[in-house]
């Protein structure tokens, strides 16, 4: 009955905060997955900031992952020079695909779209096709801040030049390897991946700190666990051909 | 039944079957299907002959009938080839209701007594109609004393080849032997759109009310009580006595919208994105109110003069994307009419014939949406202070801006099609083209021979070259039982440097098409998770006609 009552209470708090008349803009933040959740200094993706994803593998399953959350709580998602991301992918790390809007702009267009998608959507997803200016991303990062929305972009390391003054940064570490799970030599197939990430930024983190994931997990989302427990030891097991 | 039919409310309903392949235009011996959402809506009478049923899913049409042609549904095409119909049933009556490209519905009472009868006009009305769409359209025609009741009698008369004529107050005898499954396309159900499971139908059919006979034998409070307003329409028109509903309410003047375009427009793709935003404006007015529409008139005014309006009508209650679409189908059947079949590009008298089909003569000065008949509206409960629904709306705006200043193509929506490969499983349409009130979901089922997941994060749209090769240096092969010649030892992705393969999967062979010469497509696929000095990286590598390309990285 406790646990009932807890979770009760929870609700409530989160309704009083969803409700509380005046609140300023950088206090609120859009929820996100519990696994993730353990990135985020805030909890969740504090509106107004600017988050860099990056790292040579791994950068964009995360950054997806960063979406499930709000788009299941309603938040749509404009993306933005993202013609490489697998929408399967995105739907199995648990993104609402009815809340995702692709815009197609490059070059000149691109200020243009991204301005638009900042004003009007709670999270703005810009791939690597295309690199910003300097002036263009520090424009971007003023809309956001005044409009209360997240822009989340990522990308592999050398892209990462392009978004200077991002209050967080997620960087998948290339010197813990990344892991996948699932195959060997022929049978068996990709189940599953292990992957540091290393949260560092301006915001609510005084210094860097990793953070062990599975990214996907054994449910396909974003998951937390140090070592592969039971539950996912079972999915990851696979018999072996006899020799 | 005690109430008199209302003779104001008799109406003849026009049926053109399978409209959206007519409207391709094909031969009539050519085999011919429309398809949305990887599922057959149309289908040629051909076509139908060799099995091809409306909702098999693509491949197990093409099965059926290995020469069929498939096209995508195209709304606005359906549109232009309506058109002509629409005209031809305008030169004997007036104020024809359009439904949709494919149905209309007209009252009676003046043409009846005009023509010589509700069966002299039925004949006219059909012949009228064959002539204008020729030979490969199969037309039905019914008249009733409701225009919903008329509409289901014409879907009736397809089968009969000639018009249904119910006579005044025989409606119900008419309508009772048909099964409840009819009333689908007639009696909208906000909650639960019809096809779905637990649809007004459906249940009807699953609680053992199997004709509307059977559902006119009801008792109407009763009904009402316990299937709401969507049952008490059903059963008024199982039982023939459709009434103007009595919340109908004379729209006041001043919720008609109207847009000067300055300097006038002479693309239609443009004009429709004014409509779009006019049609926001409208429903928004009326949603102001808490009113909803049920009949949109749509004026259209070119420089020259011209005037022409169409009187749109939805069973259910038009939304904002809805009157835009119809204002979209009105201006590309009359870009239609201006031009005539026989020489698509003949209007020499613009200079450029390349995309003259999709030009009014001359540029469009105004688009005026009139609401024709309103109702209370019912209304959907919305998200907890109406938030989530407020950012939607705020969203699709934005992109509407979007739209206008990069083009209606720049804005996609994701959309699930499935397929064996990830790039083929979702597909990024043109926002303009989805009714985002009724999206696809995840199919539950799984895909037959499709990669298990998890899905790459990241799909190529170009494909890059990679070159495979065993211990030996030997390039590794797929034979045609699908064992590999080698065990996968080093890669090279596009010219770049060898990599070890540290583990493998697969192959997943895949023979599609093999009964298409030109779209016949072997593939056999395999997952390499690469040994780099920063961590595992995961590919999938596609061999097609003995090269390996990199289709996927598993980011």
């Amino acid at each position: 009955m406790s646990g009932d009552r807890a979770r009760r209470l929870d609700d409530l708090r989160e309704l009083v905060a969803s409700v509380e008349p005046v609140v300023a803009a950088h206090e609120r933040v859009l929820p996100v997955d519990p696994a993730v959740a353990r990135l985020l200094p805030a909890g969740g993706l504090r509106r107004g900031t600017m988050l860099w994803v990056g790292g040579t593998s791994g950068a964009t399953s995360l950054a997806l992952g960063l979406l499930a959350g709000p788009t299941r709580h309603g938040a749509w998602v404009g993306a933005l020079s993202v013609s490489s991301v697998g929408w399967p992918a995105a739907a199995e790390l648990g993104v609402d695909l009815h809340r995702v809007a692709v815009v197609r702009a490059g070059g000149p267009d691109w200020s243009v779209a991204a301005a638009a998608l900042v004003d009007a959507f709670d999270l703005v997803l810009c791939g690597p096709d295309h690199q910003p200016t300097r002036r263009d991303v520090l424009r971007l990062a003023a809309r956001a801040r005044e409009r209360g929305s997240v822009v989340v972009a990522f990308g592999e390391d050398h892209h990462e030049r392009a978004w200077p003054g991002v209050h967080l940064r997620l960087h998948v570490e290339p010197g813990h390897p990344a892991r996948w799970l699932g195959p060997d030599q022929g049978w068996g197939h990709l189940t599953g991946r292990r992957l540091r990430v290393t949260v560092s930024g301006r915001h609510g983190v005084d210094r860097p700190r990793s953070v062990d994931l599975w990214s996907p997990g054994p449910d396909g989302t974003v998951a937390t666990g140090d070592v592969p427990d039971a539950g996912v030891a079972t999915v990851l097991q696979f018999p072996r051909r006899p020799a | 039944m005690g109430v008199d039919p209302d003779p104001r409310l008799r109406s003849l309903a026009v049926e053109v079957a399978d409209l959206p392949a007519v409207a391709v235009g094909r031969p009539v011996d050519v085999p011919v299907a429309v398809l949305h959402a990887n599922r057959i809506v149309a289908s040629s009478p051909v076509a139908r002959a060799a099995g091809v049923t409306i909702g098999l899913r693509r491949r197990e049409a093409q099965s059926r009938c290995p020469t069929l042609e498939l096209h995508p549904a195209d709304g606005n095409r359906d549109a232009r080839a309506f058109e002509p119909a629409l005209r031809s049933i305008e030169e004997l009556a007036p104020r024809v209701e359009v439904v949709r490209p494919g149905r209309c519905v007209v009252p009676t009472r003046g043409p009846s007594r005009y023509h010589g009868g509700d069966r002299a006009l039925a004949d006219l009305v059909l012949g009228r109609v064959r002539s204008a769409l020729g030979p490969a359209a199969v037309v039905g025609v019914g008249v009733a004393d409701g225009p919903r009741a008329a509409q289901v009698l014409a879907v009736e008369s397809l089968r009969h080849h000639s018009p249904v004529v119910a006579p005044p107050g025989a409606t119900a005898v008419h309508l009772a032997p048909l099964p409840v499954r009819v009333l689908g396309s007639v009696v909208a159900d906000v909650d639960r759109p019809a096809g779905s499971d637990g649809s007004l139908p459906d249940l009807l059919r699953r609680l053992g009310v199997r004709t509307l006979g059977h559902l006119a034998a009801l008792p109407a409070p009763d009904v009402s009580a316990r299937f709401g307003v969507a049952g008490r329409l059903a059963h008024q028109v199982s039982t023939g006595c459709e009434t103007v509903p009595a919340d109908v309410v004379d729209p006041p003047l001043d919720l008609a919208v109207a847009s000067e375009l300055d300097p006038p427009v002479d693309r239609v793709d443009r004009v429709a994105f004014t409509a779009k935003v006019l049609a926001d404006e409208f429903t928004a007015r009326l949603g102001g109110r808490g009113l909803a529409c049920t009949r949109v008139l749509v004026v259209v005014e070119t420089v020259d003069g011209e005037r022409f309006e169409r009187l749109w009508r939805h069973e259910g209650r038009l939304t904002a994307s809805a009157v835009a679409q119809r204002v979209r189908w009105q201006l590309d059947g009359w870009c239609r009419s201006h031009r005539p079949s026989g020489s698509p590009s003949g209007s020499g008298d613009r200079g450029d014939s390349s995309d003259s089909g999709d030009r009014p003569d001359a540029g469009v000065c105004r688009i005026e949406l009139v609401p024709d008949q309103i109702v209370p509206d019912a209304g959907r409960q919305l998200g907890f202070w109406g938030g989530s629904d407020e950012v939607a709306t705020s969203a699709l705006r934005a992109l509407a801006r979007i739209q206008g200043q990069l083009g209606v193509e720049s804005v996609l929506v994701p959309e699930w099609r499935g397929g064996r490969a990830p790039a083929e499983q979702i597909q990024l349409v043109p926002l303009e083209g989805v009714d985002l009130d009724a999206r696809a979901d995840r199919p539950s089922a799984p895909w037959p021979g499709a990669i298990p997941s998890p899905a790459p994060a990241r799909i190529w749209p170009s494909p890059r070259p990679v070159e495979l090769v065993d211990a030996g240096g030997g390039p590794v092969r797929v034979s045609g039982r699908g064992e590999l010649s080698g065990v996968p030892h080093r890669c090279r992705i596009d010219g770049a440097d060898w990599v070890r393969v540290g583990s493998w999967a697969g192959p997943w062979c895949s023979d599609e098409r093999w009964w298409d010469a030109t779209a016949h497509r072997r593939r056999a696929r395999l997952q390499l998770v690469l040994s780099t000095g920063v961590g595992d990286v995961a590919h999938l590598v596609a061999l097609e006609s003995g090269s390996w390309w990199l289709e996927a990285t598993y980011d």
